[in-house]
């Protein structure tokens, strides 16, 4: 069986017993401290992750699989997963009511997110990805008195079964018309025969799925209004984790199974990554909502990571995966942001911004650094992560794509600089101050510190995502 | 000791002050005796690391060390981040460090009483590390961002109370003339980059040691070598202030004393004669560069000398001085001689910060600048008054002190190399020795001539001028005994590893150039001692003269006209172009078509589920027509 492949799932499927448990022997006053467990057992989890740098395997007949990508992506993963995990703490502390599920739900998504890197089976990948989405539809609608929670819930809820409808589709496809759901024997198939009609079909349908899970033009109009229902660490959740997970898996189905076909999907992929950069951008311009925006924003990055995906080559996917971590780091600290003003000031509007910079110097500055690497300027992770991908769309010779990733990047500074606006030249219109407790700006600081380092030092992060995927060329 | 030890060394020595600067900015910028710790104890452990490395150097260290790290690297791009030990940068980085030092400890006890003391001590650690960098820098891009740090770190102190017009102003000019120098520096890089490789591609590299190789192996065509050095020079004429961009020096006056004392002695000014002597290789293989570096120097010794003899502000007066001495070190170096230079700048570096420190003390006790409101000093400030005389005579070239041996090496250099400019560096060691004598006679001897109140909190001293405090007294008395000692140290065989000529002492050289100041100091003795003639009478004499050189023979007057007629009117001609064309048409109508984009966008995201799930399965179809059935 080796176990120790899975030893992070089965570490984080531990970790949600615990919870399970405890929040049902606790009384209410002890579930206080779920937040806390959590976040320990997490910390755990990520020690035992780093333990197993450099381990590789295979095992569970063929079904799951350990390798330097997989590593990689679970680190960003449990990362994303302990951001969240602080966001839910200080979300949860104005939030009457139970509390202990939350933290349950997010630990089997973090647990469905890890198996999707881990995934060497189509089967598995349809299993892992219900994981990790039924539990994100539960969490969308958590706030229960919140009728935009409960509608985002629902909208989700529904999208996502078509999308799920159409991955198991696509699945059934390629098994008819191959015989295999295993990815190494599925090369060998497709390598071995030409492609027919069936089996493209397959693909475009996991790939539209999948593509919903990312937020990729067309499938992507889910993504701002359920942002903006979902209670914000959800949201960031959606952002950061699910996205990391969506693109894990579509990384190696493409990279490694579907390798045969590429002629077929990296065109497709350019011009969505084209139609996705200009779709999320734009529709950002007119944004009054921080979660809204930040919704459009994040599929404007889902174009840019699309550019590498479609360039099939080392640089592209090493930049994916460098792009990845900056995105983590970059986005985390906005929702951190968002999570704490909107506590505070009981809003999401960006006019309500005003002033930040007086309120809360702290929480202004890190807003500024988060949107600023996000906008792609340097020396900020985000710049030479979009550098990078747009370097290999060059190389690449998708010229009119680089092109097109070049003028987002003003378009997206624009709107970027509007939120900035308002929090360093507007007034403010109360005074009061706005203080984050520490542990909170622990964390903050710790992913400021990150962007700032990835950006100055990014070699030792680019030969990890370069290690992490050479195998597969 | 271990090659890697020293190298950490000199890592720690580089890092400390930036560690200081942000651990000051960070956490301590409300405390202000943790600031100035944190600043003086930072750069106390680089000196000590300087120290160690350089007696490593003396017992048999294997030099040069080098140790790069590749911070961005692409096929056939590599921007480096390293550093280069050999004789030349461990003299610099205890210059840097132990003349830092004593300008940091002197410092906490002149901005004793300033609001901004932490502010102070952040932009001055911040100026040790970008200074320090480009003393260890291996390769070009260390080297131009460091370069760019000091400049920006000078701006901020220069501008250092910035409530002040002059003061703010001033940081400005120090800033844009140093950028305007450094656009041509930084082209110098670009061209010397794209040629360092003679394959021609794939291997251009940014390290000085290969560019060095590249050209002593005879690859580059000497034209090319020509145009690159100069404008490498370029950024040595903004650095260290060398004619025609040395307008900014003078009013570089306006910030605090010790920065005055730190950019003109050990950082900002000797960073540009530093680079000369670091890329000699270049320059060396570049005869036309070489003669034009020499005539600049020569021209700047000269007229800044006869500058520094109108001058009524004692500050101003050291300011001219050291564009005088900084003209001789670029001349020594276009000369053929980036010994002389390092030799010449390190003994400066001792006086020229002991001069400084010795006027700050000065304008400490009596909250004055102007020398004709001085007089009788030495006998009120023993200590400082006693210092200043040997750091004045230093500069002076007086026998036997530091600044003759290093000023006779240059003499002998241009002696040996070129006698027109032997004859204008001799006139100037006269012009030296008069207005350091004008000087050094007005303020320290003679009766007190100011009738200014004291203010008030100075009144229980009697109402007279009284010494500094220890924390400033000491490092001055350490600094002059520097001053006396730095000729015996046996400078210029430490650098026998550095190329160019060498022409040891020379005693007709030395006899001259005595001569040449006693003469100086002899009129100086005549007219402002026994006063046979005021200075009125004097510039009556010589009116156009002086009038030429207090209007700074029109340098300012030049480029205010450059400024305010030509760029100001191409700015406004750009102006007009601008918002008429690019922001009427251009802009706003990009801004209008993207915001249009936007809106429409908008309407797709109408909230209801069926639409959406309409647009997903549309979508599907349409990937899937265009891939399959098509």
């Amino acid at each position: 069986m080796n176990w120790p492949i899975l030893a992070v799932e089965l570490a984080l499927a531990a970790l949600a017993l615990i919870v399970l448990a405890l929040d049902l022997v606790w009384s209410r006053e002890q579930q206080e401290r779920l937040g806390a467990v959590t976040t320990v057992g997490l910390l755990l989890i990520l020690a035992l992750w780093w333990h197993q740098r450099g381990a590789s395997g295979t095992g569970f007949y063929g079904l799951a699989v350990l390798d330097r990508f997989a590593w990689y992506m679970k680190g960003l993963i449990l990362g994303a997963s302990l951001l969240v995990v602080t966001m839910t703490r200080e979300f949860l502390r104005r939030l009457p009511g139970p509390r202990g599920e939350l933290y349950l739900l997010l630990v089997l998504a973090a647990t469905g997110m890890s198996l999707l890197t881990a995934t060497a089976d189509l089967t598995l990948l349809f299993v892992s990805l219900e994981l990790l989405t039924f539990s994100l539809y539960v969490m969308t609608a958590y706030v229960r008195t919140d009728a935009r929670s409960i509608e985002a819930g629902l909208k989700y809820l529904i999208l996502g079964a078509v999308a799920s409808a159409s991955v198991l589709y696509g699945i059934a496809m390629l098994y008819s018309q191959t015989g295999h759901t295993r990815y190494d024997e599925l090369t060998l198939h497709l390598m071995t025969h030409p492609p027919t009609p069936a089996v493209l079909l397959g693909m475009l349908l996991i790939l539209s799925g999948l593509g919903f899970k990312i937020a990729m033009v067309p499938f992507h109009l889910w993504v701002p209004d359920v942002y903006e229902g979902a209670p914000t660490p959800v949201a960031a959740f959606l952002a950061v984790g699910s996205k990391t997970a969506g693109f894990a898996a579509l990384l190696r189905l493409l990279l490694t199974t579907l390798q045969p076909l590429h002629a077929q999907w990296t065109w497709v992929l350019a011009a969505l990554s084209g139609a996705t950069m200009l779709y999320g951008n734009l529709a950002a311009l007119p944004q009054k909502n921080i979660k809204r925006l930040l919704g459009y924003s994040s599929i404007g990055h889902v174009g840019y990571l699309l550019m590498g995906l479609s360039s099939a080559s080392v640089l592209g996917t090493a930049g994916v995966l460098f792009y990845l971590l900056a995105y983590l780091l970059m986005t985390g600290a906005a929702f951190l942001v968002v999570v704490a003003v909107s506590q505070r000031i009981g809003s999401d509007r960006i006019e309500d911004y005003a002033g930040l910079s007086q309120r809360s110097p702290f929480l202004a500055a890190a807003m500024f650094v988060a949107l600023m690497s996000l906008a792609g300027v340097p020396p900020l992770a985000g710049f030479f992560g979009k550098f990078l991908l747009i370097l290999s769309a060059v190389q690449g010779q998708l010229f009119w794509l680089a092109a097109i990733g070049a003028v987002n990047v003003v378009i997206s500074l624009y709107y970027y600089l509007l939120v900035i606006k308002q929090i360093y030249l507007r007034p403010a219109r109360e005074d009061t101050e706005l203080t984050v407790g520490l542990p909170y700006r622990f964390v903050l600081y710790a992913c400021l510190a990150g962007i700032l380092g990835v950006g100055i030092f990014q070699r030792p992060f680019l030969a990890l995502a370069t290690t992490a995927i050479q195998s597969w060329f | 000791m271990v090659a890697g030890r020293l190298l950490t060394l000199a890592w720690v020595a580089w890092f400390a002050p930036l560690a200081a600067c942000l651990m000051i900015t960070l956490v301590g910028l409300q405390r202000r005796r943790r600031a100035a710790t944190l600043a003086v104890g930072s750069l106390l452990l680089s000196f000590l690391c300087a120290v160690t490395l350089w007696w490593h150097s003396l017992h048999g260290a294997a030099l040069p060390l080098q140790q790069a790290f590749s911070w961005i690297r692409f096929d056939g791009f590599e921007v480096p981040l390293g550093i280069l030990l050999d004789p030349l940068s461990i003299l610099m980085l205890l210059v840097v460090t132990g003349v830092g030092s004593a300008i940091f400890i002197y410092s906490t006890g002149y901005m004793h009483d300033d609001p901004g003391y932490p502010r102070y001590f952040a932009c001055l650690s911040l100026f040790a590390f970008a200074m320090l960098g480009i003393v260890l820098a291996d390769n070009w891009i260390t080297l131009f961002i460091s370069w760019e740090l000091v400049g920006l770190a000078s701006y901020l102190l220069i501008g250092f109370w910035y409530q002040r017009p002059a003061a703010a102003d001033a940081g400005k000019k120090a800033f844009m003339v140093n950028r305007v120098a450094d656009f041509g520096f930084l082209l110098g890089i670009l061209l010397l980059w794209s040629v360092s490789d003679p394959l021609g591609g794939a291997h251009r590299t940014f390290a000085l040691p290969a560019l060095k190789d590249v050209i002593e192996h005879g690859y580059l065509p000497q034209n090319l070598l020509n145009i690159g050095a100069l404008l490498i020079f370029c950024g040595v004429l903004g650095k260290s202030a060398q004619m025609p961009l040395h307008v900014w020096l003078p009013d570089a006056m306006e910030g605090p004393t010790p920065v005055s004392a730190l950019i003109h002695a050990a950082t900002m000014v000797a960073a540009g004669v530093y680079l000369l002597c670091r890329v000699f290789f270049l320059f060396d293989a570049a005869p036309i560069a070489l003669s034009v570096v020499a005539w600049v120097g020569g021209i700047t010794a000269f007229l800044a000398g006869c500058m520094a003899f109108v001058q009524n502000d004692l500050k101003r007066i050291l300011a001219y001085s050291t564009l005088s001495q900084l003209g001789y070190m670029v001349m020594a170096a276009g000369l053929g001689g980036p010994v002389a230079a390092m030799y010449h700048l390190t003994t400066h570096a001792c006086f020229k910060a002991l001069l400084f420190l010795g006027a700050g003390s000065v304008i400490h006790a009596l909250h004055e600048q102007e020398i004709w409101k001085m007089g009788g000093l030495l006998k009120t400030m023993p200590v400082t008054g006693g210092t200043f005389l040997i750091g004045a005579a230093a500069l002076a070239g007086f026998p036997g002190l530091s600044g003759f041996w290093s000023k006779d090496e240059i003499l002998a250099l241009a002696w040996h190399q070129n006698w027109l400019l032997c004859i204008v560096a001799i006139v100037t060691a006269g012009l030296t020795a008069l207005y350091m004598g004008r000087a050094c006679f007005v303020v320290f001897f003679g009766q007190p001539r100011s009738h200014l109140p004291r203010p008030a909190n100075h009144a229980g001293r009697g109402g007279h001028a009284h010494e500094s405090p220890p924390v400033m007294t000491v490092p001055l008395v350490v600094l002059a005994v520097f001053t006396i000692i730095a000729g015996y140290l046996g400078i210029p065989e430490y650098l026998h590893q550095l190329h160019g000529v060498q022409v040891g002492f020379n005693e007709i050289v030395a006899v001259i150039s005595v001569l040449a100041m006693s003469t100086g100091l002899w009129l100086a003795y005549q007219i402002y001692y026994r006063q046979v003639m005021t200075e009125q009478q004097l510039i009556q004499r010589g009116m156009a003269v002086y009038q030429a050189l207090v209007d700074k023979l029109g340098f300012d007057t030049f480029y205010d006209w450059l400024v305010l007629r030509v760029q100001q009117t191409a700015a406004k001609l750009c102006s007009l172009f601008e918002r008429f064309i690019l922001i009427g048409t251009l802009v706003n109508g990009t801004g209008w078509v993207t915001r249009t984009a936007g809106g429409l966008l908008r309407l797709c995201q109408t909230g209801r589920v069926q639409f959406y799930v309409l647009v997903f399965l549309f979508g599907m179809t349409a990937l899937i027509y265009v891939n399959v059935l098509r």
